[in-house]
């Protein structure tokens, strides 16, 4: 907590011979070696707890050594204290969050912004915590949250994938189907892509600040269903559902597709379609429950190839 | 003091000693023992650490000035005014939880969840839904509802349900145990009183549910461990080994294989587990000339040509 201290406190950066000095705990330690491994430990400490501290060179009698010091601006939490109430539902989120695969302390968030809360103490949260109910199997992954952090404050970030070097303008982060992808614009090929999270190969640099603004459709950036996977021509297509399965087809296409329903029971979907491949899979999901109205040609790629695969 | 107790202790007092400088008066002990989850000898001890925190050139004046009498404990704010700013992890996991939680039908949208996130997340400076968007899957509030009120209730429900791995609509009195989100998808866990069993039903095939009147008569039993498959194959144990060409290597992916395996002309090898006989049926008809079919745990179970031929039939009728 000195070392916390003398590095948030000081107008200029502290060389390691400087805090040996000034430091009490450091001061009772009388070899180099000694003194250096106590360093390098606290060093990592400082660092996973995410403290920021920088390292500068400073001037010397035999030549620059580095200097250190914690950026005060970046040091605080700068935001309004939470209340009782407030606190007490964040815990309640993250207790019934089932937060999973990590390393770091989850509760050392709720510890900053003001301790633990029992819900249970704060009146109003009752009926939350009766309306809630376990969601599972969130992870939260550094990298995730490197990313997230990037696309907060528009960097640019590069990173391999799939053995190559990717250049990308962060916009965010989604999890879904339980695992996160990254979603933004990637240099090289000049436009939007998926990627995910657990896939990012080594470390992530920061390139440069100042993405680009992603364009108004991006707060889709979860992944495309298949049939808008973009390798083909746009096309509209028409697909009917029999009443058995229309009403989870339209649930599973809201948002992507009109819906157009029949005294019967059945739906009529209309949907833009931008791979074929992915089309085919999606509508052969529902096996014979459904029927490719339009175009011709779309018709012909889910018929030819149940046709060429068993005839 | 191990490395992770001195890290806890570090963390800890970065959080708290700003906690108990902003408490007008100071704070009761066992106040801050619960917030910060420690024992008062704990306490006790993480303050004689402050009592020796101070700035060069360490004397009296320059010191953290820690005051404890018998159940009180004060701070002077004279350095630590505030607590550290988040880690990106810790920002991540109160950001993801909370909306999370907050997605959950009937989770009041204004409410101090709501509040505190909205805090936090302009402190982040985090855009929800732009920067982060949490994705737990499609529910309907109405079948939750009804779901979740039999399961706090102990009653019964009917439900229609289209099992897609079967592909067959049953109607069902169910026991729900628990609803809960997983991997993108909303499920509850009953007993189903028409099977005779424990089963796990997806939310978005539920295509009704109404209350019944009947109380419920088999005991939830316990809840899943983390990692503990959502589904066990009570009636069909099926295996087959598929070799399926690269360009459909993501909608395998969905199918979680049992294993993969990239041969040298880049197709893949796969073992998947269907739940059933119709399951594995669907898959090869998806992927139709892209796999071939190497080996099946029972390959008299299945019959996907005849699938093929309903589909190419019903295509046959459309185009006359």
């Amino acid at each position: 907590m000195s070392l916390v201290l003398a590095l948030l406190h000081t107008e200029r950066p502290l060389t390691a011979d400087e805090l040996w000095d000034q430091i009490p705990g450091y001061s009772r330690i009388d070899n180099l070696a000694a003194f250096r491994r106590a360093f390098e430990r606290d060093k990592d400490l400082l660092r996973t707890q995410g403290l920021p501290l920088s390292v500068e060179s400073v001037p010397a009698d035999d030549g620059p050594v580095d200097g250190y010091r914690l950026d005060r601006k970046q040091y605080y939490l700068d935001m309004t204290p939470l209340g009782p109430d407030e606190l007490g539902a964040l815990r309640l989120a993250m207790d019934l969050v089932g937060l999973t695969d990590t390393d770091s302390d989850l509760d050392g968030g709720l510890l900053r912004l003001g301790g633990l809360v029992d819900p249970g103490s704060v009146d109003g949260l009752t009926e939350t915590a009766l309306a809630a109910t376990p969601v599972a199997g969130i992870n939260v992954d550094p990298v995730a949250a490197q990313l997230m952090r990037a696309a907060s404050a528009g960097d640019v970030v590069s990173f391999a994938y799939r053995g190559e070097q990717r250049t990308i303008d962060v916009w965010g982060v989604a999890m879904t189907s339980g695992h996160w992808y990254l979603s933004g614009r990637d240099h090289l090929r000049d436009a939007k892509r998926l990627f995910r999270v657990d896939r990012i190969e080594g470390d992530i640099t920061t390139v440069a600040a100042g993405a680009g603004a992603p364009p108004p459709d991006a707060h889709r950036i979860g992944p495309d269903p298949p049939w808008l996977f973009a390798v083909d021509p746009e096309v509209e297509a028409t697909v009917r559902f029999d009443a058995v399965v229309a009403g989870f087809a339209a649930g599973e296409t809201a948002g992507y597709a009109t819906a157009h329903w029949e005294p019967d029971g059945s739906v009529t979907l209309t949907m833009a379609v931008t791979s074929y491949d992915g089309f085919r899979w999606f509508v052969l999901g529902w096996l014979d429950h459904c029927e490719v109205i339009a175009p011709q040609m779309l018709r012909d790629v889910v018929a030819d190839w149940v046709g060429a695969s068993h005839e | 003091m191990s490395r992770r107790s001195t890290a806890d202790t570090v963390a800890r007092l970065l959080a708290m000693i700003p906690w108990i400088a902003s408490q007008p008066g100071g704070a009761t002990i066992d106040e801050v023992c619960e917030r910060f989850s420690i024992t008062p000898a704990q306490l006790r001890s993480d303050l004689e650490i402050m009592n020796v925190v101070g700035v060069a050139p360490q004397t009296p004046d320059t010191m953290v000035e820690v005051t404890i009498a018998d159940e009180w404990v004060d701070i002077r704010p004279q350095w630590f005014t505030k607590p550290p700013a988040l880690t990106a992890e810790q920002g991540l996991a109160l950001v993801a939880a909370g909306r999370s939680l907050l997605g959950v039908p009937g989770v009041d949208p204004t409410g101090p969840l709501a509040r505190a996130l909205a805090n936090i997340e302009q402190a982040l400076n985090v855009e929800p839904g732009r920067h982060l968007v949490m994705d737990l899957g499609p529910i309907d509030p109405e079948i939750y509802d009804t779901l979740r009120t039999a399961a706090a209730q102990r009653g019964t429900v009917a439900i229609r349900y289209y099992s897609h791995g079967r592909d067959e609509v049953t109607e069902r009195i169910i026991e729900p145990w628990r609803v809960f989100a997983e991997s993108g998808a909303w499920y509850t866990e009953a007993w189903c009183t028409t099977a005779g069993d424990r089963r796990v039903f997806r939310l978005e095939r539920i295509a009704e549910a109404h209350p019944g009147t009947e109380p419920a008569t088999v005991e939830p039993a316990p809840e899943l461990l983390p990692g503990q498959p959502l589904f066990t194959n009570t009636t069909t144990n099926l295996e087959a080994t598929l070799v399926v060409e690269p360009v459909f290597a993501w909608a395998v992916e969905q199918w979680n294989p049992v294993s993969t395996e990239e041969l040298p002309d880049g197709r893949m090898r796969v073992t998947v587990a269907a739940g059933s006989p119709r399951g594995l049926e669907r898959l090869l008809v998806q992927l139709g000339p892209a796999a071939t079919l190497e080996w099946c745990s029972d390959p008299s179970a299945i019959n996907p040509a005849a699938v093929a031929n309903r589909i190419r039939e019903r295509y046959r009728r459309g185009s006359e």
